[in-house]
């Protein structure tokens, strides 16, 4: 047995990504609801980061524009990508993907998605463009998710076939503000 | 659908006299309104037939303004069509997510206004 095939069998097993983790969960049928009575529908929009996906309010989207040159900031983490100039407002543009772990492919068409709007504003590159989510179906348990978000994610649903994240827009946000000002 | 009246809302007073003067001379009987507030509030209190609604405003832009107006019963049935310098892929298929009928890139000539009425 060579020197490196030693070393990979005394190796532990690496740790799926949460990315990777979550594309492998498919939510059991019978815990697709929480079973507290009738689904309340709500429609919101939901927009993917790699394999995860996430809702967010619609009234807290404001627009969707194509992939706009960013302009990095220094000293600053790697998921802060850097500002855009959105018709004269600076807004910050933060890499989700870069966050979670996520490799990006260099052919993927990116969007921006812009939510909030003026001094809040703030722009977040997704893959394709965001799509209406009925979250009629909540799921009785969370599927895994990466650590930053988890302080954040109240449930999560399914809409045909796929498992959404809903999560504390603000707080999230104000979480990765406070990492930036530290 | 006959269109009688019709909401114009656009914050630029040229382009809002400008789209005024096409659906006036089409017969049209014309409200204008220069933010996203008042032009809900007049589709309220107006019923207009259709709103010709512009984009980028402050304070309200247009993606808001239409989905307030989708989501009051009152005048969620009223077709919305965006007129706007915003005309890329993600643009029109943002605005139809928000409830709109369909969008004019300006500039735009008077007859893709009036077709607009046409489609109503």
């Amino acid at each position: 047995m060579t020197e490196t095939a030693k070393a990979a069998e005394g190796a532990e097993q690496p740790w799926l990504s949460p990315a990777a983790a979550l594309s492998r969960y498919t939510p059991a049928e019978d815990t697709s609801t929480d079973g507290s009575g009738p689904a309340i529908r709500r429609v919101r929009y939901g927009f993917r980061v790699g394999d995860i996906g996430l809702v967010i309010d619609r009234h807290k989207a404001s627009e969707i524009v194509d992939d706009v040159p960013v302009r990095a900031i220094p000293n600053t983490p790697v998921w802060l990508s850097g500002l855009i100039n959105l018709r004269g407002n600076l807004v910050p543009v933060f890499d989700l993907k870069a966050l979670f772990g996520i490799a990006r492919e260099q052919s993927e068409k990116r969007w921006m998605l812009i939510v909030d709007k003026g001094d809040k504003a703030i722009a977040v590159p997704v893959e394709g463009l965001p799509r209406v989510i009925d979250i009629g179906q909540r799921s009785a348990q969370l599927p895994p998710i990466p650590e930053p978000l988890r302080p954040h994610v109240h449930a999560s649903y399914v809409d045909r076939g796929d498992v959404w994240l809903d999560f504390d827009f603000e707080g999230f946000f104000k979480a990765l503000g406070g990492q930036i000002a530290d | 659908m006959a269109i009688n009246k019709v909401l114009i809302c656009d914050d630029a007073a040229v382009d809002r006299t400008n789209l005024e003067n096409i659906l006036s001379a089409a017969g049209c009987t014309v409200i204008t309104t220069t933010n996203g507030k008042e032009a809900c509030e007049k589709a309220k209190s107006e019923k207009p037939d259709i709103i010709f609604l512009d984009i980028i405003m402050p304070e309200m832009d247009g993606y808001e303004t239409c989905r307030v107006l989708r989501d009051d019963p009152e005048t969620s049935q009223i077709p919305v069509v965006f007129v706007t310098s915003k005309n890329q892929k993600a643009d029109r298929v943002w605005a139809q997510m928000q409830g709109g009928a369909d969008l004019v890139p300006k500039p735009y000539s008077d007859e893709e206004i009036v077709e607009q009425l046409k489609k109503a």
